[in-house]
């Protein structure tokens, strides 16, 4: 991007000062202007960005996430279907049983993605009685904030679930990888890792726990925003990569635990910090890899 | 000589064999009373044997026969069942004999009296027939003793086996004959002792005769006596004993043939066929002691009697009597029915008297006569029988007096024994001739004794000394030998008595005795004020005035009634009774019969029950009646005993002898001429010569009181019957009364059981309510669960209704599915025509550029040659736009050039404007392409989404469906169904396809 815009002098200044960020408005828009809108293009600027604009950001998700339909003619159409797609599965829901008046819109939510999944039909009552304590709702919570129609909030909290489903999908395959990443970084604490056994893809792991989460409640709401970001755009290797930046900023303790059961318990219950710290690092890492 | 080879077993004590038979009797009459039971058993022992020994036997009957040993007698009498055989061989022997034959008639009386197992043999036994014998004796015998003996042991068998009998029933008649015959013509040389005993017998065997067989006495009679010219001899034997019973019932009913059938004894026993038998007799000793109702009532009385005793009705009255008798079973009766069976097949009668307590009879004279007149066993028996027919003779009195009321009516009953016999004489002749048989001679025996200066009667004082229930009866003198008679009692009257006349004594023993007094006085005030004046003291004596008064034949009159009777009805006696002089001898002779018999009997079952003399009140002043009593004048010869004995004292055998000694006066006439002041003889030989004297009346004596206890025995036989059935009665009662207790406990048991069952009841009644609100709450428990299943229906019909509507949801989104599709390959079509079109224009544009090229080397062609040919045309190019460029006429070539120029900028315009239109073209196919491709995009999502729904849907309703709601897990169920797993592949081609 900069190799385009080599003549926008201010941009580069401030990429030069520090503050990258200030043009990915002006980029964005034609973007998003083009009728049809270019999701590739639209990816491709989002990933390359820096930050998304605040305001963009909820049709950008929406386009990334096929909720809203690329070409505004067959939006009113494609909305429709989602509007009716959600209310059936409201309806089917509270048909069932499991969703009453008083029931959260998010557990709402999460019901009708593991509905529309086929996960439900295999669960039986106990389990779905379990599901108000789900770590996904933080998703869907964090959705809400976003979003201000229930059908938008549905379609995107569940194409996000869809995400981390498939990020958890490939996150044992994505182990080695990470595992070269931390002893690229750390070798001294990735191999106390691997001796304690925490860097697996087990059902308890940290790892997972995050993942499946999206690090809501573990890192802050603006490095999620942003994580999400970059993880709609196709960025998926973020992920991993966020975790390895956590990791390393807990090396410390992490090291001086020498029981997988503490190390394990420190990780599951990490405090966000106010900072992107975590986040900012995990980015430059994305960065400097797709460069590669 | 030894017997001990066929004695069998022999006692060790009294080791010693009989061999000497004069030791051992002079051993068992010896004093000692030990070793002469001793010697009794030792006999008894050896007489006990197999076979019995024959000639101990027989030495025993000679031994009793020559010696009359009572300790022998006793021995004889308690064996016999071994060997009666031989036993009545020899009686049979001794009856045959004359010499022997007394001594053999008294040893078979004690033995019918005891009435051995045995005893049937000698009246069914026919070659040695016992009865015959007896027969024969009476038939042929002058022997008056024997005669009276032998009719008083046919008097006993009588009863004993009465259809046994039947066969020798012309015998029994005929010794009647007999018997009325010796009666009526009465020999000379029979001392008036010998008429009375005579008398006696005849009496007593003509009213068991004629109470047993009635009909065929009658028939016998009215053979014997029905014509003329034998009436006189019937007036003067039979009558007066017919007048002497009731008129039998059998004589209405019966028959000769049923009166004599078995059948008619079936049911009864010895003792209920003598108290039969004395229903009929009027003498009202015997009658009162066996009946106690009598008279008119017989037939109730009878009725009564078969209700108490069963069946005792003479007549065939077995079915008709045995109803009752049936539901009156009771033990008693049955044994008496029993019995009387077993008394029919010949076996004595003994259960009834051994089934009470006072069932052993007093023993069988175990002395001689003699001794039995002094020590007599008459007055042995039980003080309680004795003093129930006290009580039985109190209580009848005055039921008796009460038909006696009557009697002056025509119609009264008493009157009928005398209505069958239709005598034609009057009443007055009948008097007259009546008791010429009897009274004559009774009375003349009684004015020889008044002669003599011995009367034979006792002087009414000692009579007063006797009991008071039985006034004592005073010989009846005739009314104008009153006090010759009187003063011939007065000797009887003992030294140590105070003398009667005092009358100082009498108000005191009227005042010891006043109490007593007044009870009897109540007992004689319910008879009429006649029978009261004349001086009733006891029932017997009341009712033998009133037979006097009914029968103004001058029947026995006692002394103590007969002398008020006479004060009193005076009057009428003088006007019904013959001449003063014919009448005084009458009277005399029965009063002495009658005497005789009553004093027997009296002592024979009464002793003298207080030791003071006393006279009841309601007894007239028999003292001023005797006035002219004489004065204690004894005979010096007997000492009167002092009578100080208690009625309940009857064993006391202190007081037997001086009861006895009055006997002995009475039955035994003394000794003819024995004054005292002519004693010059030596006591022994006056007394010897009294005792040949009285031997043989004593002997008679000694047989009417073995009679007389015979019947008592039987008596109180039957009273012990009595007695037993009620004991049962009152055992009955004794637990009628536990029984009330025990329902009394029972009830209480009951009322608490009631209580309980109270308590029970409210505590049901509690549970009941308690069940019931449960049962309501249940029941609302099941509404509530009913109206939630409701529900839950109500909820699954919606949620079906909601299957419904996803299905038909889903049938819509299938339709928009298959328009989507549609459209999208409309779309297709659209683009690959768009790509056909855009292919041609590239072609196009190729040629375009072609022909540019063309027309450009055309026109460098075109500009060496301008105008030389500028309307060739070539050929290759085409003709319309070769036409079009080439001028037509070859301008110039700088016009040439313009106007090539300005075709192909013209040509260069258009070929933008399409390259423009072309690429807008594309825009729109790019455009409409992502439009569809995200609508259908759209569509498949929610097309997903549906497809979950319904297999949600699906799997709700099979767990709903299915019973018992299992919970399987959606892996089981065949998940994705038909419609969805079609979906897929469509689903995903259109993916691909896109």
């Amino acid at each position: 991007m900069n190799s385009t815009d080599e003549r926008n002098f201010r941009s580069q200044y401030y990429g030069k000062v520090g503050f990258r960020r200030g043009d990915e408005k002006r980029s964005l828009e034609p973007l998003l202007g083009e009728v049809p809108a270019d999701a590739g293009r639209l990816a491709q600027a989002v990933r390359t960005a820096l930050q998304l604009p605040a305001m963009y950001r909820p049709l950008v998700w929406k386009l990334l996430l096929k909720v809203q339909p690329c070409h505004p003619e067959a939006a009113e159409f494609v909305t429709a279907r989602r509007r009716e797609t959600c209310d059936d599965t409201e309806h089917m829901l509270r048909l069932l049983g499991h969703v009453t008046d008083d029931t959260p819109p998010a557990l709402v939510h999460w019901l009708g993605w593991l509905l529309n999944s086929g996960r439900l039909v295999a669960m039986d009552a106990a389990q779905i009685d379990d599901q108000n304590s789900a770590p996904q709702l933080q998703v869907a919570e964090l959705v809400a904030d976003l979003f201000d129609g229930a059908a938008e909030r549905c379609w995107v909290s569940w194409r996000l679930w869809t995400l981390a489903a498939g990020a958890l999908k490939l996150l044992p395959g994505q182990l080695p990888w990470l595992t070269a990443q931390l002893e690229r970084e750390q070798p001294a604490l990735a191999a106390h890792l691997s001796q304690l056994g925490v860097l697996s893809a087990e059902r308890d792991s940290p790892l997972r726990h995050w993942a499946e989460r999206l690090f809501c409640g573990i890192l802050p709401g603006s490095s999620v925003e942003r994580l999400v970001d970059r993880l709609v755009a196709g960025a998926e290797r973020i992920l991993p990569l966020t975790a390895v930046s956590l990791l390393l900023t807990h090396s410390r303790a992490l090291m001086a635990c020498t029981d997988p059961a503490d190390a394990r318990r420190l990780l599951l219950h990490v405090q966000p910090e106010d900072t992107d710290r975590v986040f900012n690092w995990a980015l430059d890492s994305w960065t400097k890899l797709s460069k590669v | 000589m030894s017997v001990g080879g066929g004695g069998g077993v022999r006692p060790p004590s009294p080791a010693e064999p009989l061999d000497d038979p004069g030791l051992m009797f002079r051993r068992l009459e010896q004093a000692d009373t030990d070793e002469a039971g001793h010697i009794k058993e030792l006999f008894r022992e050896n007489l006990r044997g197999p076979t019995g020994e024959a000639w101990l036997l027989n030495g025993l009957i000679d031994y009793y026969v020559s010696t009359g040993s009572a300790r022998c007698l006793e021995i004889l009498l308690t064996c016999g069942d071994g060997n009666s055989r031989a036993l009545i061989e020899r009686l049979h022997q001794l009856l045959k004999s004359p010499e022997q034959r007394g001594a053999g008639l008294r040893l078979l009386g004690y033995y019918v009296r005891k009435h051995p197992v045995w005893l049937r043999k000698i009246v069914t036994q026919p070659s040695p027939s016992i009865v015959k014998d007896l027969f024969r004796i009476i038939k042929s015998e002058c022997e008056v003793q024997c005669i009276i003996s032998a009719a008083l042991i046919l008097v006993i068998l009588m009863p004993m086996f009465p259809v046994a009998l039947v066969d020798f029933i012309q015998d029994l008649f005929q010794v009647l004959s007999r018997l009325t015959q010796m009666v009526s013509s009465p020999s000379t040389h029979l001392s008036q002792t010998h008429q009375l005993h005579l008398h006696v017998a005849t009496y007593s065997y003509f009213v068991r005769v004629y109470a047993m067989y009635p009909c065929n006495l009658l028939s016998y009679l009215r053979q014997h006596y029905g014509q003329r010219d034998s009436l006189p001899v019937f007036n003067r034997t039979i009558r007066p004993l017919l007048q002497h019973v009731r008129m039998h019932p059998l004589l209405v009913t019966g028959s000769n043939s049923t009166e004599t059938s078995p059948h008619r004894w079936q049911r009864k026993e010895t003792h209920d066929i003598v108290a039969e038998c004395s229903h009929f007799s009027l003498d009202i000793l015997e009658a009162s002691a066996m009946d106690n109702v009598s008279g008119p009532l017989w037939s109730l009385s009878a009725h009564d009697e078969a209700d108490a005793l069963g069946p005792t009705d003479v007549g065939l009255g077995d079915q008709e009597v045995l109803g009752i008798h049936d539901i009156l079973c009771s033990p008693a009766t049955f044994a008496a029915r029993s019995a009387a069976g077993e008394a029919e097949g010949g076996t004595g009668c003994e259960t009834a008297v051994e089934a009470t307590p006072e069932s052993t009879p007093a023993p069988t004279p175990t002395v001689t006569p003699q001794r039995d007149l002094e020590n007599p066993p008459l007055l042995r028996p039980t003080s309680a029988s004795v003093q129930a027919s006290h009580a039985l003779a109190a209580l009848v009195g005055p039921k008796q007096t009460t038909p006696t009321t009557t009697d002056s009516t025509p119609t009264s009953p008493q009157k009928k024994p005398a209505a069958p016999f239709r005598f034609i004489e009057s009443d007055h002749s009948q008097q007259q001739q009546q008791q010429h048989p009897f009274s004559g001679r009774l009375g003349q025996v009684l004015t020889e004794r008044a002669d003599s200066g011995v009367a034979p009667v006792v002087s009414p004082v000692q009579f007063a000394e006797g009991p008071p229930p039985v006034t004592r009866p005073v010989p009846r003198t005739s009314g104008t030998s009153g006090s010759s008679s009187a003063s011939g009692g007065a000797p009887w009257r003992g030294p140590g008595t105070p003398s009667r006349p005092a009358t100082g004594d009498w108000s005191d023993c009227a005042a010891d005795h006043s109490a007593e007094d007044r009870e009897v006085s109540d007992l004689t005030r319910l008879q009429p004020p006649t029978a009261a004046t004349s001086g009733n003291l006891t029932p017997f004596a009341s009712t033998t005035a009133q037979l006097t008064q009914a029968h103004p034949l001058r029947l026995p009159v006692t002394a103590a009634a007969a002398i008020p009777c006479r004060s009193a009805t005076g009057d009428r006696e003088e006007e019904d009774s013959p001449p003063p002089v014919l009448a005084a001898s009458l009277p005399q002779s029965r009063l002495d019969f009658d005497l005789v018999r009553h004093m027997t009997r009296y002592y024979s079952q009464h002793v003298l029950p207080s030791r003071q003399h006393r006279r009841t009140s309601s007894c007239p002043d028999v003292a001023a009646l005797t006035e002219p009593a004489p004065a204690p004048a004894v005979t010096p010869a007997r000492q009167p005993p002092t009578r100080r004995s208690d009625t309940g004292c009857q064993t006391e055998d202190t007081h037997h002898p001086s009861a006895y000694e009055h006997l002995l006066t009475v039955a035994l006439p003394p000794p003819p001429a024995v004054p005292h002041q002519q004693v010059t003889l030596s006591p022994h030989q006056l007394l010897r010569e009294h005792v040949s004297q009285t031997m043989p009346n004593a002997r008679l004596m000694h047989e009417l009181l073995l009679y007389e206890r015979y019947k008592r025995e039987v008596h109180a036989h039957r009273n012990r019957r009595l007695f037993d059935r009620t004991r049962a009665t009152r055992r009955l009662e004794e637990e009628n009364r536990e029984l009330k207790r025990q329902v009394e406990v029972m009830s209480v048991d009951v009322a608490e059981c009631n209580r309980q069952l109270q308590l029970v009841k409210r505590q049901a009644v509690r549970a009941g309510e308690e069940h019931r609100a449960a049962a309501l709450r249940l029941e609302h428990r099941a509404a509530e669960e009913c109206r939630l299943r409701e529900q839950l229906e109500a909820r699954l019909e919606e949620q079906r209704r909601a299957s419904d509507q996803l299905a038909a949801q889903l049938r819509q989104q299938d339709e928009q599915l298959q328009q989507a599709r549609c459209q999208l390959l409309d779309t297709e079509r659209q683009l690959a025509y768009s790509q056909e079109k855009a292919l041609r224009k590239s072609e196009l544009e190729a040629r375009v550029l072609e022909l540019e090229r063309r027309l450009l080397m055309v026109g460098q062609l075109r500009q060496p040659v301008s105008g030389v040919a500028p309307s060739a045309a070539d050929p290759a190019a085409g003709g319309d736009p070769w036409a079009q460029l080439e001028p037509p006429p070859p301008p110039p070539d700088e016009e040439g050039r313009r106007r090539a120029e300005a075709v192909a900028s013209g040509l260069e315009q258009q070929l933008r404007d399409r390259e423009l239109t072309i690429s807008e073209l594309r825009r729109l196919m790019e455009a409409m392409r992502v439009r569809h491709h995200e609508q259908i995009q759209a569509m498949d999502e929610r097309y997903q989404a549906v497809k979950q729904h319904l297999q949600m849907a699906e799997t709700r309703l099979l767990r709903v469906s299915e019973p018992g709601g299992q919970r399987s897990n959606g892996a089981e169920l065949p998940a994705p169904t038909g419609k969805a797993a079609r979906a897929d592949p469509g689903t995903w081609d259109l993916r691909d396809a896109i």
